[in-house]
Formats: C-alpha cells, structure tokens, sequence
C-alpha cells in the first residue's frame, strides 16, 4: 500500500541578498519515516526547516504539508507540526511544567486536556518528578529533554528535530533518540538534521545530504552506501558516504545560514 | 490567558523589580527631606520691626488689637509712629517694614531686602481685614483682597512627582519577559506555533500594566504612610495614576515590538523619560528659561504631576482633563500600534 506523502518541497529556494542558501529542492517525505536531513555547516538543512516551520518565506517554489499548501494554510499546518529547535526555547524562570503548559496552550489545548498533556509530555522525557523545579536549575540534557517536551504536548503529527542533541552527555542522546523512535512508533513522522552520522544512521529509515544548498542524494542507509561502492556496502559507514559525497574542505563560513 | 498568567509569574519572579519600588520610595523620601530644609532656611526669620501708623478718625483703628496679638505670637515688633514719613521710618532703621493706615486702605513700605516681610505685613493685614467684624471695613476691603495659593509640602510634591516619574517605567517591566524571550528565542518558537498576534500582544501589555499598576499604587501607600500625605482628591488621583500605568504599558509595548533588542529599548525609553521627567517638574520645578515652558507642554509628566499636585492642594485642576486626554490618547494611538507591531514582527 502506497503511503501518504507528509511533506512535499517542489523547486524550493531561499536567497539571502545574493546568496542561495537553499536552491530549487524537492523533497517528498511519506508518512511514518524517521527522515534525515544530512549536510556540512551552512548546507542549507536549518533554512529549508525554518522554511517548513514558517520561520522564513521561500523566495520561489512550494512546500505542501498534509497535502496542505503552506502558503495558503499554514495556521492548519502548523497545528499538526511540532518544532524543537536547536536552540532551547524554554523560560529559565518557568518551571517545567509551567513551560509545557504554555507552548502546549498555543495550540488551543485547554483545562483538564491541557493538565494532561503537560504530565505526559514531561513523563515522555522522563521529568515528571522534576515538574516543580525551575528549567534554569536543569542539567543541558534535562532542558534538551523539556525542549522536547514543549513541543510534543499537542500531539503533532510531524515533529522536526533541528540537532536536538547538541552538547549533552551520551545516556540523554540515547534516551532523546530511543524517545524519537517511540514517538515514531507511536505515529509520528520524523524530520531528523544532526552532525552526528551515527545518530542518523541509529534512527532514519531514508535520509537526504544537502550540500550548498541543493539535495545531492537521497535514499536509504544501503541506497547511500551503493552510491560510493559496489561492493559490500553494509561496510561503509555513512560518515564516508558523508565525505565522499560533500568532500573534505571545511565549510563554515561567516554570516553562513545553515 | 496562560501565557499572559506566565508572563505575569516571569515579570514577579524577577526579583530586581522590586528595586523601582525601593527607588521610588528612596529618592522621594530623599528629595522631600532635602527641600523640606531648604524650604525652612528660607522661610524661618527670627522676626522683625513693623512700623505702622493710623490717620486721625481712620476707619481701620479698631483693627490695632488684632494685629498686636498676631505680631506677639509671631516675634513681629510693633511700634506705632506717630510722627514723620513711612519712607523716614524705612530709610532710617526705625522700622524693617511700614504699614500705613488711612480711609483708602494701607500702604505697606519696606527697603528692597525686606520684601519677604513686606509680604507677610500684607498677608497679616488682608487676612485680619478680611475677618473683620465692621460691616464698613469689611466691604472695603473686598478690593484689597489678596489670592493665596495653597502651597504643597515637599513630601507631597516628591510623593506625586516620583510616583508619577514611575509610572512610565512599564518598559523595565516588559523589558524583564522580553530579555527572557530574547535570549531563548521563544519569539521565533511562537512562529512555528498557530498562536495569534492579538494573544502575543496581550500578553505582553496586560501583564506589565498589571505590574506596573500594582508597584504604583504600592508605593504610592507605603510613600502616603511614611510621609504622612494627605490625599484629598483619592479617586481622581487613582484614575490618572491608572491611566498612566495603561499608557505606559502600551508604549512599552510598542517599543520592544518595534526594536527587539532590549538594551537599545531601554536606553531609548530612559532618555525619553528623562526628557519628559526634567521638563515635566520631577526634576527641579523652577527656574526654568522660558523656552523651556513650550517644551514642558510636551510632556505628559508634566500634565500627571501637576494635575495631582494641584487636586490634593487646591482641589481642583485645570490640568486635570488635559491629562486624562493626552493618557487616553496616547493608549488609544500605542493599543493599535504595538498589535501590528506585534503582527509585522511575528510575520516577518
């Protein structure tokens, strides 16, 4: 059976005065995926989330989420989309449920609905015994784990992961990871960017690697492999597929949008 | 609501808020003390020599008693001169001050470093006259009459003008959520979110309105026990300081809508509200070069402090209305503003 397409990007790019940081991708995401957005500093991954999230509009082409145009439906889209950006999107002096409560309650969730979803987006994370403690007094991996929390209380059907484990110790890594994995299991479809290749390579079902700001490949772990090697390529690590396919050279660059 | 409730809890978390109402209390307590002394070495005189005379047959002899007792009660010497000119009496050191009484009324003489006590001679006599009990006299002097403004104390000036001077410090406030969404981001996460322009905007007006009400009227008690002000116009006095605080909050609004970045807002609101502070009487209320009084006219400090000033003295205003209209307006044009302020911000 032919599964729904989720999210549909069609000749989309952003140009920042005169440079392209995202140029003419298309993209189909399908229902169910834990997909991978792969790609060195300044590839073009943040901006064509931010462009799915609204954060900024597309100088041409069309993103259709939920077989929903963006451009004319995005207040709908959104409802169904949960964010977690790379940065921590929490108030230091909110306590962790009073964080879930508020980011929840923007999606038009109210009362004992509301209660609810706050305590099972924090037990999700595993901080339902630290609901009363301020987020400021939380470890990095902790507010990781409510940045998490915040977004997932609506119980989004597309959730986008923007490098969720940046700078934590590696039992949170594991249990953010084995928590996206549940979320997917659960229904949820899943956009996933990271440097990590081994992350990727853990939880995505297909994965895409962008570089300056086009889609370069795109297909499974093996579907990659294949593309740097005919022969065994369950041996070749994504890292390599990674190297070989956006080189060596260092990329960042000043003023580069990711 | 719940994010209105939030960020009314990051506004009263933030301990450093406090200090405007520490502040408020500090510097009107300091100033009233400071003018309060300076306002007694100048009033405070060890007395003085009042020569007076009355004309044969002149109607205001049976004044003479009453004002003996007075200058008895306030170290005022009186000596009656019966012979020579009030300008020898002056001229000569026989007396500081002359008050010569004949049936067209009383003249009062004094050299130039006498005025002050010229003045007072002329309250003393136009206050006895007036409670005078011959029916001629009185009628008579209904011309002489002299107005005495009622003169607020410096503790209810500095009460009023520091309560007012804070009141536009909404900005500090809101600056408290809006460094905290800054910092974190949270705007650009709202924008992911189907959350409306009108919720976000609300959420920052009600609660810094809320605070900044609730510090206001807060100090504005704490000032009234410890300086024991006497408010006579209460309600009246209420509504302006409300009106300000709603002001100030949609101002405070439309700047941190408009420039996101909180130090160059706060910067921006401080300088204004110095402009409108010093030029508004929370400074220094005199002396003043006359271009100075166009520019006052520009302050809607100047309005609030003046209107209270002269209600809780006088109990009337003429200031009063023109104060109720510059807040209303100012809310009424800020409201509109900040919302698509808030609108472009969160669209853009």
């Amino acid at each position: 059976m032919e599964q729904t397409t989720i999210l549909k990007l069609s000749g989309l790019s952003k140009k920042f005065d005169s440079r392209t940081a995202v140029d003419h991708i298309s993209l189909e995401i399908r229902e169910g995926e834990i997909f991978g957005l792969l790609g060195p500093n300044g590839a073009g991954k943040s901006t064509t989330l931010n462009m799915v999230c609204s954060l900024l509009k597309p100088t041409s082409g069309s993103i259709e989420v939920f077989g929903m145009d963006a451009a004319k439906s995005m207040k709908q889209i959104k409802q169904r989309i949960g964010y977690i950006p790379q940065d921590l999107a929490i108030h230091g002096n909110l306590k962790a449920w009073e964080n879930v409560e508020l980011f929840t309650s923007l999606y038009g969730i109210r009362g004992r609905e509301l209660r609810d979803a706050v305590d099972e987006s924090l037990e999700f994370v595993g901080l339902l015994d630290r609901r009363g403690s301020y987020a400021k007094t939380f470890s990095g991996g902790m507010k990781r784990r409510l940045n998490i929390a915040c977004a997932i209380g609506h119980k989004p059907d597309l959730m986008i992961f923007d490098e969720p484990t940046v700078g934590i110790d590696p039992q949170s890594r594991n249990f953010i990871l084995e928590k996206i994995k549940e979320a997917n299991a659960k229904g949820a479809t899943v956009i996933y960017t990271s440097h990590y290749m081994e992350e990727v390579e853990a939880i995505c079902t297909r994965i895409a690697i962008m570089d300056n700001g086009r889609i370069i490949a795109t297909g499974t772990r093996e579907e990659l492999a294949r593309l740097v090697t005919d022969e065994k390529p369950e041996k070749v690590t994504l890292e390599e597929v990674f190297l070989t396919l956006t080189g060596k050279k260092l990329r960042d660059y000043a003023g580069g949008e990711g | 609501m719940i994010l209105i409730k939030n960020n009314f809890k990051l506004m009263l978390r933030c301990k450093p808020i406090a200090l405007i109402l520490i502040v408020m209390i500090m510097v009107t307590g300091m100033l009233s003390a400071v003018f309060h002394d300076l306002m007694t070495d100048h009033l405070d005189f060890d007395g003085f020599e009042l020569g007076y005379s009355f004309t044969q047959g002149c109607i205001f002899e049976p004044i003479k008693p009453v004002l003996e007792n007075i200058g008895k009660e306030n170290g005022i010497k009186l000596i009656q001169l019966t012979d020579g000119s009030a300008q020898h009496a002056v001229q000569s050191g026989a007396a500081d001050v002359f008050a010569e009484f004949n049936n067209d009324g009383c003249t009062v003489y004094s050299a130039d470093d006498h005025q002050i006590e010229a003045s007072v001679v002329e309250m003393i006599v136009s206050s006895i006259l007036s409670g005078a009990s011959d029916v001629e006299i009185r009628d008579y002097l209904t011309e002489n009459k002299i107005d005495v403004q009622p003169m607020p104390d410096s503790q209810m000036y500095y009460t009023i003008a520091y309560t007012v001077y804070f009141v536009w410090c909404a900005m500090i406030v809101l600056g408290v959520v809006t460094s905290s969404e800054n910092k974190n981001k949270i705007g650009a996460r709202f924008r992911t979110t189907p959350v409306s322009s009108l919720s976000i905007y609300l959420s920052r007006f009600v609660p810094s309105a809320v605070v900044i009400t609730g510090l206001i009227f807060l100090g504005a008690v704490i000032c009234t026990a410890l300086f024991d002000i006497a408010w006579t116009q209460v309600a009246l006095t209420a509504l302006i300081l409300l009106l300000g605080c709603v002001a100030s909050a949609a101002l405070a609004t439309v700047l941190f809508s408009l420039i996101r970045n909180v130090i160059l807002c706060v910067v921006l609101g401080y300088c204004l509200l110095m402009f409108w502070g010093f030029f508004g009487g929370s400074f220094c209320p005199y002396m003043w070069a006359p271009w100075a009084d166009t520019i006052r006219d520009y302050s809607p400090i100047y309005y609030m402090t003046r209107s209270l000033v002269e209600l809780n003295t006088n109990g009337s205003s003429q200031f009063t209305l023109p104060a109720v209209i510059i807040l209303c307006g100012m809310s009424v044009v800020c409201i509109p503003l900040g919302m698509a302020a808030v609108r472009f911000g969160k669209e853009n």
